[in-house]
């Protein structure tokens, strides 16, 4: 087993960034909605794009054959030729509105399912992963980065895909008049053209260091909205402005910097088109001395050339755009592709019935890039009793937890249920065995009942309703949810914030509680709550634990005092193991804690 | 937050006047970066009208005689009778416009989008102005993220109509040259070209009307996907605990199909209206060639006016373009500077409303007489809390406020801070008026619930930009029992240079609590608020610190809320709260006596512990 890359994966940046090719590859792999079709697409964007050189071509006959004829200008073959012109011009309109609705379709299918498909990983990748920090990057992954790209399928896409035919079309159009001026047109536009290429990695960077400096000004802002009340109270709000000012300005700077990168760039193009327009009609006008050419050629050229410009120019304006578009589809694409570290196991093995005993095998586990958390760990917790584990805060205790319910694996060491290796045992087994209460009681918005329905989704909502009250009754909570304004059809709010921190803690055993599990992962909530909640979160515990194998990792040391045994860990490593009285007597570090905390509590 | 600001920003009347309300505040905010840019497009606007209209004169004057070996006329045969050198001359010209033009483009875009950069600028520096003047009920009332994307998407999406501006009003005087161009040709070729402006209009009045409710809906749903990802990613351990993933992609699917539906329909609007606005311009080509070979029949014009209509048309789609994307981009730019606008008009707290200056001697007197005290419920108005509450806390004592969560605890905390407000009676610190006094941080110093910490050295995390010695610093983080875990951060050099990452990530809970106890403390402040500051630091040490600020005498008056009952213990007078109202005040023992639901409170814990060992006993024997 490898380190698990903290480093990488805290950043919620995937160290790996995959090219263009791979991008499309794996996105329409993952995406087969986006390639349906497509060929039938592109074809009738290449006919709608053809249409586009009607009016060139329109006026060149209309010139030469209509209005310069022989006998004076000949009204008849011009309204013919405008009469065929509105149909065609009619029919690549219908043809145009069929592929941008292709376009739509076929995107906003394949990016359902590129959402779907990134939000179904986030819940397979490690608990690691899922710090408070990246929690926000990977939701404007799944929202924002497929915003964006859905404006580069449907938009920019249809957009380019019909400008480059355009462009191409107007270029064959060209070469038929006159294969000598198609070729002026071009020597003049290569080289600009080149130019301009150059331009966009520096273009793509500027945008990239706005983007990363948006973040800061995002963190800076967020940071601040947590401490109102603070910087109003010390009275130092022009100080605090000030900072968010300085990163507003230094985006504006970098912004305006980026306007004449990308409008230096912009105008090369421009130049291409009257530089090339003057070439043609130049060379046009040599040729047309010649007698190889007709007025109504020459003049066609130059609005040949405008027509043959203006989509490339158009081009160029999108393709910083579209990186933006790219960027986020491989970021995207990264998501649904991190591996999750911890794996269901191809063969699973069943866990055998009733109550299970838990073993700490020889456990070390280091996160990359940093020191080793826990430095070999082996004890048991025979079934049906209670460790609790106690240490100062970066001792290691949370880690081990979290190595217990499976949320990530040890770098050295196993840890095992009545003797099968936790990594043996299929993921749906193990969560219901094995139930894990966290230190803050998150729900989920909507009743109470929604959140218990968590642990019973297949249950009817008669089952679900009597199943709750006889959960919150056996916990010793009845009196408690009768005081709720609507029972179980109680409304929590987002994250449960309608109710008190030691609510939603109740809500949450409960929730636990009715998974049945025969192993229970407790972490205690440090924060302290009002004293009658308090006494109603440990009865609700005691109950849930009675009978049933559980480890406790404890901020209270009245905790500690009720567990059959108590680990003390101190700086990853385990200093003392056994039952409470033990370690009192042992004189140790336990002792030392304990004593202080009688004192506390007790006078 | 300035009154201009709010003025600034106010949207009313109709649709159109809102939309000109918008672009009148960006031309407002960027007078000069705009008047450059427009001016640059005007320019750009009449160069290439000229660039048209040579190119038809260029057909008459000196490729048809050249090509049919007549004499060059016009200007040009004014300069040279060789057809050769003309045509040269002729395309010299041409490349010389073509460099101005370039120039001017270059020119236009690039202050445009320093214009554009600007007023974004502006709609960010408004929030960011904000936050510390919108009360606090209105943060209580709106999520963190409304702020967030009020600073990010909103001010983006604000400014979306602006990067088409300048080009836009620019190439006005392209078309007015244009149609100037045009009727000196013939009346009839410039109606007939100028008709396409009406129509792009009215094809976009139609879209925006058919569009706008279309994407509404959209927005709502993608809200809701959003809300989902960001509750189920929050929820992570949580989901992963009950294995409830199934679940959760299930729920996320149903909102993301939603969603599809919503902007498949939109996406079915914008495919025929993008194809439309497209073909605008190619019928009015083609309208121009019937009309003009009428006019030409007639003798009105000359082919070289005909082909110069045509091609002045053509280069008239793209500025048609530009006005559609302004339009297009209109709803939901104004919607998204309303959302900044009504930050704006909700940040009405003033940064200094006292006046009056008080000696800093000594421990402060802190009193409450008959205040009802409330706060601001998110919509301006204020809202009654606490009722009735009269206090005296007596310089250098330590007062507790006990009570259940809800009880308006944190309300009458945050009232000594001046940051609730007595709506009825008064807060008076040393028998003034707590309204009244200027810099109250300096004699007030509170410590709330949620610690306030970010990214930059610990001493700026401290001092917050104030001038205070390192020696001091160092003096506050040892009573906050804090000065080790500082000198740990840094292995060498001056450890208060020592960075805290975002949001004091690289700390504890409870290590963030002491810093901004530190920070309180560094004030010296003759009245130290603590409002559950402690909650997350180990009980050990919470008394430690407690314990030290009342050692030599000399501290400060303080004001306490905590659960724990050891800290309960250390005040010298306890104040019970329950449901908006004091109920009695006292000392611990006094309290007990007397007042049972204090009695029930505090003893809980006792009682629990008891309960426990009783059991424990049963179990034994």
């Amino acid at each position: 087993m490898t380190p698990i890359d903290l480093e990488a994966e805290g950043r919620g940046d995937f160290v790996r960034r995959i090219g263009l090719r791979e991008t499309l590859r794996r996105g329409l792999a993952i995406s087969p909605e986006l390639r349906k079709g497509l060929g039938v697409t592109i074809a009738l964007a290449a006919v709608a794009a053809s249409a586009r050189a009607t009016i060139p071509y329109l006026t060149q006959r209309v010139t030469d054959e209509g209005l310069l004829a022989p006998g004076g200008v000949d009204l008849t073959i011009i309204h013919q030729l405008v009469a065929g012109g509105a149909v065609v011009v009619l029919i690549s309109m219908l043809v145009e509105w069929r592929v941008r609705r292709r376009m739509v379709i076929a995107a906003e299918a394949g990016l359902a399912t590129l959402r779907k498909r990134a939000f179904d990983n986030v819940h397979k990748l490690s608990v690691l992963t899922q710090n408070s920090e990246q929690r926000g990057r990977y939701v404007s992954r799944v929202t924002g980065d497929v915003d964006t790209m859905r404006d580069l399928m449907q938009w920019t896409g249809a957009g380019m895909m019909v400008a480059a035919f355009e462009s191409t079309v107007v270029l064959v159009v060209m070469a038929i008049y006159s294969w000598q001026l198609a070729l002026v047109v071009v020597v003049c536009y290569v080289p600009l053209l080149a130019v301009t290429m150059r331009f966009q990695p520096a273009i793509s960077r500027a945008f990239g260091d706005i983007r990363a400096r948006m973040a800061d000004l995002l963190g800076r802002t967020s940071e601040q909205l947590v401490g109102v009340a603070t910087i109003r109270s010390y009275g130092v709000q022009a100080r605090m402005r000030q900072r968010l000012r300085d990163e507003i300005d230094g985006i504006a700077k970098r912004e305006r910097r980026a306007a004449w990168l990308a409008s230096a760039s912009f105008s090369m193009t421009a130049f291409g088109q009257s530089f090339a327009t003057g070439a043609a009609l130049v060379v046009g006008t040599a040729l047309g001395v010649k007698g190889t050419l007709s007025v109504g050629t020459v003049a066609a050229f130059a609005l040949l050339v405008y027509m043959f410009s203006g989509p490339l120019m158009w081009i160029v304006e999108m393709l910083a755009e579209m990186q933006r578009a790219l960027v986020g589809w491989q970021r995207v694409i990264e998501l649904v592709d991190a591996e999750a570290t911890v794996a269901d196991p191809d063969s699973p093995s069943a866990l055998p019935e009733g109550t299970l005993d838990l073993t700490v095998e020889g456990i070390r586990l280091t996160y990359a890039g940093d020191e080793e958390v826990l430095k070999g760990i082996t004890f048991t917790v025979p079934a049906g009793k209670r460790l609790a584990i106690v240490g100062q805060t970066g001792s290691g205790k949370t880690s081990l937890a979290r190595l217990m319910s499976r949320f990530f694996d040890p770098t050295e060491g196993r840890i095992a249920l009545a003797g099968v290796d936790v990594r043996e045992v299929a993921f749906s087994e193990l969560r219901d065995r094995l139930a894990v209460v966290p230190q803050e009681g998150f729900l989920f918005d909507g009743t109470i009942a929604d959140n218990l329905r968590y642990s019973l989704p297949g249950a009817s909502d008669k089952d679900l309703y009597e199943a709750g009250r006889e959960a919150f009754e056996a916990l010793g909570l009845h009196a408690w949810l009768e005081g709720t304004s609507h029972g179980l059809d109680t409304a929590v709010g987002t994250r449960g914030e309608l109710l008190s921190a030691g609510e939603r803690q109740l809500v949450s055993i409960a929730r636990a509680y009715l998974t049945n599990p025969d192993v229970l992962i407790l972490d205690e909530a440090t924060s302290a709550v009002d004293p009658s909640t308090e006494v109603r979160i440990s009865r609700a515990l005691e109950a849930l634990m009675k009978g049933r194998t559980a480890v406790v990792i404890a901020h209270r040391l009245s905790t500690a005092e009720r567990a059959d045994f108590v680990a003390v860990m101190d700086n990853g490593e385990l200093v003392e193991f056994g039952s409470h009285t033990e370690l009192v007597s042992a004189g140790g570090t336990y002792e030392r804690l304990h004593r202080a905390w009688v004192v506390q509590t007790r006078d | 937050m300035s009154g201009t600001q709010r003025a600034e920003y106010e949207l009313s009347g109709s649709y159109a006047r809102k939309t000109f309300q918008l672009l009148g505040h960006a031309l407002r905010a960027e007078p000069r970066r705009f008047a450059v840019s427009i001016t640059a497009a005007g320019l750009f606007g009449i160069v290439t009208v000229i660039f048209g209209s040579l190119l038809g004169v260029i057909v008459d004057d000196v490729i048809i005689p050249a090509i049919r070996r007549e004499p060059i006329q016009g200007w040009f045969g004014q300069q040279t009778q060789s057809g050769s050198k003309a045509v040269l001359i002729a395309g010299g010209l041409f490349i010389a416009i073509g460099l101005v033009n370039a120039v001017l483009i270059a020119i236009r875009r690039a202050v445009q989008g320093g214009a554009v950069a600007g007023v974004a600028a502006r709609h960010r520096t408004v929030v960011a102005d904000a936050i510390a003047s919108l009360p606090l009920g209105w943060h209580r009332a709106n999520p963190a993220g409304r702020m967030l994307s009020a600073m990010s998407s909103d001010s983006e999406t604000a400014t979306n109509p602006l990067h088409p501006l300048a080009f836009t009003v620019g190439s006005f005087t392209m078309m007015i040259a244009a149609g100037y161009r045009l009727a000196v040709m013939d009346g009839w070729l410039a109606i007939t070209a100028m008709m396409v402006i009406p129509a792009v209009l009215a094809v976009n009045v139609v879209y925006e009307r058919v569009i706008s409710p279309l994407w509404d809906a959209g927005q709502s749903l993608r809200a809701d996907v959003s809300t989902i990802a960001h509750e189920s990613f929050e929820g992570g351990t949580v989901v992963k605990a009950l294995g409830a993933e199934h679940i959760e992609s299930e729920r996320f699917a149903v909102k993301v199909d939603g969603l599809r539906d919503a902007d498949t329909r939109v996406g079915a609007v914008s495919s025929w209206f993008e194809p439309l606005m497209d073909s605008m311009v190619p019928l009015s080509s083609l309208a121009i060639m019937i009309v003009g070979a009428h006019r030409a029949a007639a003798g009105a014009v000359t082919v070289g006016d005909v082909v110069s209509a045509i091609y002045l048309l053509a280069l008239l789609a793209v500025p048609i373009r530009g006005i559609g994307w302004v339009l297009g981009q209109m709803p939901s730019a104004l919607v998204s500077f309303q959302r900044v606008s009504r930050i704006s008009a909700a940040a009405t707290e003033v940064d200094e409303p006292g006046h009056l200056t008080l000696s800093r001697e000594g421990a402060g007197h802190l009193g409450f007489r008959g205040a009802h005290v409330g706060a601001d419920d998110g919509d301006g108005n204020p809202v009654v809390i606490v009722r009735d509450v009269t206090l005296d806390l007596a310089p250098g004592t330590v007062t507790a406020l006990v009570g259940p969560t809800g009880a308006g605890k944190t309300t009458v905390a945050l009232a000594a801070a001046r940051l609730s407000r007595a709506i009825e009676g008064e807060v008076l610190l040393d028998d003034s008026n707590i309204e009244v006094i200027e810099s109250l941080g300096s004699h007030v110093a509170l410590v709330p619930q949620t610690s306030f910490v970010f990214a930059g050295t610990v001493r700026d995390n401290v001092t917050l930009g104030d001038d205070y010695s390192d020696e001091a610093v160092w003096i506050a983080l040892k009573r906050a029992a804090i000065d080790d875990v500082v000198a740990g951060l840094h292995q060498h050099g001056n450890a208060l240079d020592a960075t805290l990452e975002e949001r004091g990530m690289n700390l504890s809970g409870g290590q963030r609590q002491r810093i901004a106890i530190a920070r309180a403390l560094v004030r010296m402040p003759r009245v130290l608020v603590l409002d559950d500051a402690t909650s997350a630091v180990d009980p050990g040490v919470e008394q430690e610190i407690l314990a030290a600020l009342r050692a030599d005498g000399a501290g400060p008056t303080v004001l306490l809320i905590a659960y724990r009952l050891a800290s309960i213990m250390l005040a010298d007078r306890i104040i019970h709260v329950d449901d908006g109202q004091v109920v009695d005040a006292g000392s611990h023992a006094e309290l007990l006596a007397r007042d049972a639901g204090y009695k029930e409170l505090v003893t809980a814990y006792e009682q629990d512990t008891k309960r426990r060992l009783d059991e424990n006993e049963v179990s034994v024997s």
